[in-house]
């Protein structure tokens, strides 16, 4: 929780640099941003191809709930679908990239803001950041009336890091493994899907 | 955009057989996206074309986060209804730990 509202506060704090003009340089017009985020890229693959540990629990996965993160995408991208249809005034395409931020906004924001321009990207950071909280505050509830997976779904990516322990705490702690597996496996699929979605 | 999968696949692989730790590379994670989102902010800031059209991008991203939470929902409780017969009785008591 805490490492998502430093998050907000560097974009919030940005936001008044860029309303007040406070900072005389246009970070637009540079491809620093670009080659930023693949030293981001890079450094996000490291850390899923560097932990050992996360290969080792993996064996000890129900082989059933391998196909937990094909449900997550596959429901998310389902529910954007219909949800699109309530947006007219934006293409179909581009709410299904937003929907496959899965959670994981800060990568999705910059990744759509590359690729669709900071509008969208926008959206994007909103969307996401929306979902990680809904994860947090709604997991007792999922759990209770749709069953112990339903809180991992919804957290898509965040359950690596900041909704696993309210997670394990609801659906029980022989889940976390569940939710590692679950957020590696959204981790890599989030640049794949919103590339995907940019570009079609 | 196929350089994005690249760099990322070169990230694992290249971690995958490293020997050096975790933990220094997650903070570099982590001041990179303080970095980005900071400048996301800046960009944002100053576009007028986002700031006078904020309430329409709110609920726009509120309406997508809703289908994916729904959508998400039902296909996790689906795999849940097909798996849970399988499993213990027992796990019920095991809720409040």
């Amino acid at each position: 929780m805490k490492g998502s509202l430093i998050i907000l506060a560097f974009f919030a704090v940005g936001i008044l640099c860029g309303l007040y003009r406070w900072i005389p340089f246009d970070f637009t017009a540079h491809r620093a941003t670009t080659y930023t985020l693949y030293v981001l890229l890079f450094s996000v693959g490291f850390s899923i191809g560097n932990d050992k540990e996360l290969l080792r629990s993996f064996r000890s996965l129900d082989p059933r709930v391998m196909w937990l993160p094909a449900m997550t995408i596959a429901g998310t991208l389902a529910g954007c679908a219909v949800a699109s249809l309530f947006i007219p005034d934006r293409p179909t395409t581009d709410v299904l990239a937003v929907g496959s931020g899965l959670a994981y906004y800060s990568l999705s924001s910059i990744l759509i803001t590359e690729y669709r321009g900071v509008e969208l990207g926008t959206v994007a950071l909103l969307a996401n950041v929306l979902r990680e909280l809904i994860t947090l505050l709604l997991a007792p509830l999922l759990v209770r009336y749709f069953g112990k997976l339903a809180p991992i779904s919804v957290g898509g990516a965040s359950t690596i890091d900041i909704t696993m322990p309210v997670i394990s705490r609801y659906s029980g702690r022989e889940y976390a493994v569940v939710c590692i597996y679950h957020g590696i496996v959204m981790d890599f699929s989030v640049p794949f899907l919103v590339t995907l979605f940019c570009l079609i | 955009m196929l350089i994005v999968l690249a760099i990322l696949l070169a990230g694992i692989l290249v971690g995958y057989f490293s020997k050096w730790r975790l933990r220094r590379i997650d903070r570099l994670i982590i001041v990179i996206i303080w970095t980005l989102l900071f400048v996301l902010g800046i960009e944002v800031g100053s576009n007028e074309a986002i700031v006078s059209r904020i309430r329409t991008i709110g609920v726009d991203a509120l309406i997508v986060t809703t289908g994916a939470v729904v959508g998400s929902t039902a296909f996790a409780w689906a795999l849940w209804m097909f798996i849970r017969p399988r499993t213990p009785r027992q796990d019920a008591y095991k809720q409040e730990g």
